[in-house]
C-alpha cells in the first residue's frame, strides 16, 4: 500500500513536473519534450492503474474479512491511513493551486494566456481555482467524516483505559508476562516507593495484599483527551468555514472622496451586490508619521517624518437617506457596522479634482486695478455645491495633467478643472487651468462667458482620492475562533504533556517495576532507568534505612 | 486501589547561569554602536562556531567540545545585541519595530532562534554532532542575509503596523526554527543508519529527538497559522483568501500533521519518518524562500 502510493505520488510529480516546464518555461515544445511528456504521463496512468487495483483488491479483502457493508464502511472511514492519504493529496492539490497558476481570474485570462485549448482544459479541471473546485471541497468533507469515524472508533477504548476504575492494574504474574518489567533486588520501604514516584510527577495508588504491595502510577492522563479536541476543534472550524461559504460576503467597495457607494464587487466571483446601505467618504487622508507624532502629542525627528504610517477615512453609513452611524476606518483599525465589518484596504487618485481653491476677480475692474478688482476665495470640493455672492459653484470636470493624464496619475500636477456656475438663473461653464495666462486665455476666448462678469484664477489644488474598503459580513467567524483555541488547546495538551503510566510491586527486597509512556518512550525509558539506579543507589547505600514489608 | 500523598521536591537554579550571556547582550545593545556591526560579528562567530563544530566529528576532546558550545553562545549574544540595537535605532529614527520584519532581520531572527533551540537540545541530550548540522544551518542563514538582504532600516507599510506583527512573526520563526532542528536530526538519523560507526547517539535516541523538536513545534506553527489569519481577518477582513504564503503554511502542516499521524498511530519509525521529515523540511524552505522571493503575496515585505 504504502510503496505504491509513494509510487504514484511521485509519478505524479514527475508528471506535473514536466507539464509544468511545458507550459510556463519552454518557449517551443519539440518532439523531445513530447516524448517525456508522454512518458511521465505513461508513468502515472500505470501508477494510478496499479494503486487503484492494488487498493481495490485490498478492500475486497477487508471486506470479505467483515461481512457487513456497514462495518466495512465504517472501518474504512475510520482508517488512519485514509486519513493520511488525503491530508498529503491536500497538500499537493494545494501546491498545484499556489504556485504557477494564477487563481480566481476570468476565463478569457486562461484562454489569453495559455492558448485556447490548454485555456480551456485548466477551467474544465478547476486548476484556475483548485481551492473551491469540487474535488478539493469533495476532500475536505471526505477528511471531516474521517475525523469523526475516527474519534468514535478510538475515543470509547481510551476512556476506558485512562478514566475508568479498570485502569488500576496490579503488576501481578498475568501483567508480568505483557509488561516485562525490571527487577531490582534492593530494600527499599513502601514510603521510598511512593516517595520515588511521587518526585517524578506520578499520582499513585497502593493496593495491599498478603505481603505484596502494588503500585500504580500515572499522570498526564488528559493528554489522552488533547487529540480529541484537537479534532473537535477542526470540525467546528470546517462549520463555520461552511457558514461563511454559504452565507458570508465579502468584497470590495471603491468610494472616491466626498461621495457614497453601496457596489460590493466580488472580484472571485465576478459579481457585483448591492450593499442594503451605502459608504460615503467625507474624507480621506494620509497620516504621515510626522502627523502621526503631532496628533499623539510626540516631538520626534525623524528621517522618514514623510513616509505613510497609516491611511484613514472618515466614512457615514447611509441607510434611506439617512445618516445611521459615522466613524473612523483606519489600516489595521475597522468599523463595524452591524454584522458588517469596513476594513481600510487601498487608496489611490481618481483622476479628478479633490478640493480647489479659486480666487475670485471683477472681469472690469481687473485690466486697471488687479487690488480692488479681487473680491474674494472660494473653496470647491469634489461632489459638493459652494455659495459664493450670488453664485452657486461646483467641480464639473477636472484632469489632474492637462498634457499628460498618466502623468497626472504619477504625481506631477497641471491640473485643469471646469467650474459649473449657477448665476441669476443662468448656467455658465468656466475652465480654469493651472498657469494664469491660459486661464485668461481659455476664458476670454468663450463667447458664453461675454456676460459672465468674474475672472477665476486657480489659487490651490488637490487631487481627489479613492478610498478602498474590503466589506465582510462573515457569520461563521465566531466558530473559527472558538475552533481555533480548541485546536491549539488541544495540541498543547497532546503534545506538551504526556501520559505515562507506572506499575510496582513490592515483596521482600525485590522491587519489580514497568513502565509505559504514550509518546517519548526512549527518552522516559532512559530517564526513569536512571532514576531506578539512583533510587538503588540511595537504598543500598543507606544502611540504616528501615526494612518493613 | 487508594491514592498516597507524601511531601516532597527541591529544585535546582544552576541553568539560571546561562541567561548570563544574554543579560550582557541586552547592556551591549545600549551603547551607540551600528547594529550591522554585531550582526556581522555575529556571523563571523557563527562562521568560526560552524568550522569547531565539524571538527568534532574528528576529535573528540573535551575541551573543544567546551569550545564550541562557548563560541555558538558567544554567536547568539551578538546576533542578540544586534536585534536589541537594531530595535533600538529603529526607535531613535522614529519608526519603532520589532527586528523581525524585513528579509534581513527575519534570516537573522532565524538562525537566532534555530541556535537557541539546538543549544537546549544540546544541553538535554548531549549531542555536539548535532551542532555540526545545525550551526552551519545557522551560518548559512546569517551569511544569506548580510550578503543578499538590505541591512537598511525602513518603516513598515502600513498594515504591518500591529501588535500582531510580534505574536505571529515570532510563533512563525519559532516554527521555522523547530523544523530546522526536527531536519537536523532526521539527517543525523540517516547518515547514522547508512554508516553505524559514526559517532553518534543511538538510532532511537535521534529518531526521538526528531519526533519531539516537531510535536513541540507543530502547535506553534498551528498557532502561528491561527494568528496570521486572525491578523489577516482584523487588517483585510478575511482569514483566509488562499494567499501563496498561507496556503504553502498548510501544506508544510498538512505535512507534518500526516507524519505526527504515522508515527504516532501507525507506528511507522526510522528511516521512512526520517525521509518524511527531509521532504517535509523541503515544503518548509518553499514556504520560507520561494514564497517570498518569487510568488509575492501579502507576505511580499520580505523580498526587500
Amino acid at each position: 500500500m504504502v510503496k505504491g502510493y509513494a509510487f504514484l505520488v511521485i509519478s505524479f510529480v514527475l508528471f506535473v513536473g514536466v507539464s509544468i516546464v511545458g507550459l510556463f518555461h519552454l518557449e517551443e515544445r519539440g518532439m523531445f519534450y513530447f516524448a517525456l511528456l508522454g512518458g511521465s504521463m505513461a508513468l502515472f496512468s500505470f501508477a494510478l492503474i496499479s494503486y487503484v487495483y492494488e487498493v481495490f483488491n485490498f478492500l475486497k479483502e477487508e471486506y470479505r474479512k467483515r461481512k457487513s457493508l456497514w462495518s466495512f464502511l465504517f472501518d474504512f472511514l475510520a482508517d488512519l491511513r485514509l486519513a493520511i492519504f488525503i491530508m498529503l493529496l491536500l497538500g499537493l492539490l494545494s501546491m498545484l493551486g499556489s504556485t504557477y497558476v494564477q487563481q480566481n481570474q476570468p476565463i478569457e485570462f486562461y484562454l489569453d494566456r495559455f492558448g485556447a485549448d490548454i485555456g480551456y482544459w485548466l477551467w474544465k479541471l478547476w486548476i484556475t481555482d483548485v481551492f473551491h473546485s469540487w474535488y478539493y471541497i469533495a476532500l475536505l468533507v471526505l477528511l471531516a467524516v474521517n475525523l469523526i469515524a475516527c474519534s468514535f472508533k478510538r475515543l470509547p477504548r481510551v476512556w476506558v483505559q485512562t478514566f475508568t476504575k479498570e485502569r488500576f492494574q496490579k503488576l501481578d504474574e498475568h501483567m508480568e508476562r505483557h509488561l516485562k518489567p525490571l527487577s531490582l533486588h534492593v530494600n527499599p520501604s513502601e514510603e521510598k516507593v511512593i516517595r520515588f514516584l511521587r518526585g517524578m510527577g506520578f499520582r499513585v495508588f497502593v493496593d495491599k495484599e498478603g505481603g505484596r504491595t502494588y503500585f500504580y502510577g500515572e499522570k498526564g492522563r488528559f493528554a489522552r483527551l488533547g487529540v480529541y479536541v484537537v479534532h473537535i476543534g477542526l470540525l467546528v472550524i470546517m462549520v463555520g468555514a461552511l457558514i461563511d461559504a454559504l452565507w458570508g460576503i465579502r468584497g470590495t467597495v471603491i468610494v472616491p472622496e466626498g461621495s457614497r457607494s453601496d457596489r460590493l464587487t466580488v472580484p472571485a466571483k465576478e459579481k457585483v451586490y448591492k450593499l442594503p446601505f451605502q459608504i460615503e467618504v467625507e474624507d480621506f487622508k494620509i497620516v504621515s508619521y510626522e502627523e502621526e507624532f503631532s496628533r499623539k502629542g510626540i516631538k520626534r525627528d525623524t528621517p522618514f517624518k514623510d513616509a505613510i504610517a497609516s491611511f484613514e477615512s472618515h466614512i457615514k453609513i447611509i441607510q434611506d437617506g439617512r445618516v445611521v452611524a459615522q466613524g473612523m476606518t483606519a489600516v489595521n483599525a475597522p468599523f463595524d457596522f452591524g454584522t458588517y465589518r469596513i476594513f481600510q484596504a487601498t487608496y489611490g487618485l481618481t483622476g479628478s479634482a479633490g478640493r480647489v481653491k479659486i480666487a475670485v476677480f471683477d472681469k472690469k475692474l481687473a485690466p486697471k486695478d488687479p487690488q480692488k478688482a479681487f473680491v474674494g476665495e472660494v473653496e470647491l470640493r469634489a461632489g459638493r455645491v459652494s455659495e459664493f455672492k450670488n453664485m452657486l459653484l461646483s467641480i464639473d470636470r477636472s484632469t489632474l495633467n492637462i498634457e499628460d493624464e498618466q502623468k497626472g496619475f504619477e504625481g506631477e500636477l497641471k491640473p485643469a478643472l471646469v467650474v459649473k456656475v449657477l448665476m441669476d438663473g443662468k448656467a455658465y461653464d468656466v475652465p480654469v487651468v493651472y498657469s494664469p495666462e491660459l486661464t485668461i486665455f481659455a476664458q476670454s476666448q468663450l463667447a458664453e462667458l461675454k456676460d459672465f462678469p468674474y475672472v477665476f484664477f486657480l489659487v490651490d489644488f488637490e487631487p481627489q482620492f479613492f478610498s478602498g474598503f474590503q466589506v465582510s459580513r462573515q457569520p461563521g467567524t465566531p466558530l473559527i475562533w472558538l475552533g481555533s483555541i480548541m485546536v491549539v488547546g488541544g495540541m498543547l495538551l497532546a503534545f506538551y504533556t504526556v501520559h505515562r503510566k507506572v506499575w510496582a510491586r513490592l515483596e521482600g527486597n525485590t522491587l519489580k517495576v514497568a513502565f509505559w509512556s504514550h509518546k517519548f518512550k526512549e527518552e522516559f525509558r532512559r530517564s526513569f532507568i536512571r532514576a531506578l539506579e539512583e533510587l538503588k543507589h540511595e537504598s543500598t547505600s543507606d544502611g540504616k534505612e528501615p526494612h518493613t514489608a | 486501589m487508594r491514592e498516597v500523598i507524601v511531601e516532597e521536591r527541591r529544585r535546582s537554579y544552576g541553568y539560571m547561569l546561562w541567561f548570563l550571556p544574554f543579560i550582557v547582550s541586552l547592556v551591549l545593545g545600549l551603547f551607540k554602536i551600528d547594529n550591522t556591526f554585531w550582526y556581522k560579528s555575529a556571523t563571523l562567530a557563527y562562521a568560526l562556531s560552524s568550522v569547531i563544530y565539524i571538527s568534532l566529528v574528528f576529535f573528540r576532546d573535551k575541551t573543544i567540545q567546551w569550545i564550541a558550545t562557548a563560541s555558538l553562545t558567544i554567536g547568539l549574544s551578538l546576533n542578540l545585541t544586534g536585534m536589541v540595537r537594531r530595535t533600538m535605532q529603529t526607535y531613535e529614527l522614529g519608526v519603532p519595530h520589532p527586528p523581525w520584519s524585513n528579509l534581513f532581520e527575519a534570516l537573522t531572527f532565524w538562525s537566532f532562534v534555530v541556535g537557541v533551540i539546538y543549544l537546549i537540545i544540546e544541553r538535554k541530550y548531549h549531542i555536539k554532532l548535532l551542532g555540526a548540522l545545525a550551526v552551519p544551518v545557522i551560518f548559512g542563514l546569517s551569511a544569506f542575509a548580510q550578503l543578499y538582504a538590505s541591512k537598511e532600516i525602513v518603516p513598515l507599510m502600513p498594515a504591518l503596523r500591529s501588535y500582531w506583527l510580534y505574536l505571529h512573526v515570532v510563533t512563525a520563526f519559532t516554527g521555522y526554527a523547530g523544523f530546522t532542528v526536527g531536519f537536523g536530526g532526521a539527517v543525523l538519523y540517516l547518515l547514522k543508519e547508512r554508516f553505524p560507526k559514526l559517532p553518534l547517539p543511538s538510532l532511537e535516541l535521534l529518531d526521538e529527538i526528531t519526533y519531539k523538536s516537531i510535536v513541540i513545534v507543530f502547535p506553534v506553527w498551528t498557532a502561528s497559522i491561527i494568528l496570521g489569519a486572525a491578523w489577516a481577518n482584523e487588517a483585510w477582513g478575511g482569514y483566509w483568501s488562499w494567499d501563496p504564503k498561507e496556503t504553502w503554511s498548510l501544506i508544510v502542516w498538512l505535512f507534518f500533521g500526516a507524519y505526527l499521524h504515522a508515527r504516532q498511530m501507525l507506528g511507522w519509525k526510522g528511516k521512512r519518518t526520517a525521509w518524511l521529515v527531509v521532504f517535509g523540511f523541503i515544503t518548509v524552505l518553499i514556504c520560507f524562500f520561494a514564497i517570498n522571493l518569487f510568488f509575492p503575496g501579502m507576505h511580499s515585505y520580505a523580498t526587500d
